[in-house]
């Protein structure tokens, strides 16, 4: 009896830790101040992320796009563009003390920018921006619309940023 | 002589397989590359982009573009209509003629002609050691005039330009330098 009890008391908590890991955990990771600073990480289950936007009502959890839903109404038929065209340097920008570039990597659409002493990458699954474009309502978007497309982005890091002794990573998993 | 039908069917259908395969491969993706570098503020732009990209992008300026690709220009601050340009393109089309406008003045010389079927924009000023060359196929400018009333076949001329390889634009000036071409690499 004991045996079966331990079995289902470890059963609840490993079956949910399953589903979350299942269902993808967006990690936040800052580091202030060098190794001896502050280092915070949240890792935010994107299944409660999204349920949690999708209960709550939807004027208070969708995004104005403002002007923008304009070009995004026709915005698709170029993510698909991208999403079949062979990789390479889309976009190499220099300038004293600036360097961006902008490629197609596999499914990725990676930013690099290095700004005097800030380096930023962001590496964006095209599909997952397809998703968000697709998902759009008019001119709002649902931040569980949002959420939901972040699980296409699963084992990516989303956004890299290092300036001085700060450091932040935003990461799927 | 089972052995040797087997060997022959391998030798034949393995190539071409691969022939296939590699057909299916070689399918060249043209890429449009501009390059311009500004040497006054050390900067440097690079743009890469294949040509589907560029077609998906004039899908998404449907109130720029109209209907399937095409531009409507506007007469008004215009000398010269759409259907001057036409007839003026037809009667030169068919004429033949190699120089086209030719202008000599203050040290600055600006040719129009055409080179086998190209259509060439020379504009030189040696003594500011400035120089411009543009190339443009001859079908592009048919396509882009293949439009009706007031509108560009902007997409018909896209779709000829991605036959040309090698340099369209090409302008050097003291302080900054323009390329654009055609290739069929990233």
């Amino acid at each position: 009896v004991l045996k079966m009890a331990g079995a289902v008391i470890l059963f609840v908590p490993l079956s949910l830790l399953a589903i979350v890991a299942g269902t993808g955990v967006l990690v936040v990771d800052v580091r202030e101040g060098g190794p001896s600073g502050h280092h915070i990480v949240l890792p935010v289950p994107l299944i409660l992320a999204e349920a949690a936007a999708r209960v709550a009502p939807h004027e208070k959890t969708s995004i104005d796009l403002g002007e923008a839903h304009e070009p995004l109404a026709h915005i698709e038929p170029l993510i698909r563009a991208l999403e079949e065209c062979p990789d390479g340097l889309l976009v190499q920008v220099e300038e004293p003390g600036q360097h961006v570039e902008i490629s197609k990597v596999g499914p990725m659409l990676q930013v690099r920018v290095h700004d005097g002493g800030e380096e930023v990458a962001v590496d964006l699954p095209v599909a997952m921006v397809g998703d968000i474009v697709r998902h759009r309502q008019w001119d709002r978007i649902a931040i569980g619309d949002l959420v939901a497309a972040l699980r296409s982005a699963r084992l990516t890091k989303l956004v890299e940023v290092q300036k001085g002794d700060e450091h932040v990573r935003i990461s799927v998993w | 002589m089972m052995m040797k039908t087997r060997v022959f069917a391998m030798a034949t259908l393995v190539p071409m397989a691969l022939g296939t395969a590699g057909g299916a491969q070689s399918k060249p993706t043209p890429w449009i590359h501009v390059h311009v570098e500004e040497a006054r503020n050390e900067s440097k732009v690079n743009v890469n982009l294949p040509f589907s990209l560029v077609e998906a992008a004039l899908a998404m300026a449907p109130e720029k573009l109209g209907h399937e690709g095409r531009i409507r220009l506007d007469d008004h601050g215009c000398d010269l209509s759409l259907q001057d340009a036409r007839r003026l393109w037809k009667e030169l089309r068919e004429s033949g003629q190699a120089e086209i406008v030719s202008v000599e003045e203050k040290g600055e010389t600006v040719r129009v002609f055409r080179e086998g079927d190209q259509v060439r924009v020379s504009v030189d000023k040696p003594q500011e050691k400035e120089a411009v060359e543009i190339r443009i196929p001859v079908s592009v400018v048919d396509a882009l005039l293949s439009g009706e009333g007031r509108d560009l076949n902007v997409r018909g001329a896209l779709v000829e330009l991605q036959k040309l390889r090698g340099d369209v634009v090409r302008v050097d000036e003291k302080d900054s330098k323009v390329r654009i071409w055609i290739d069929e690499r990233s």
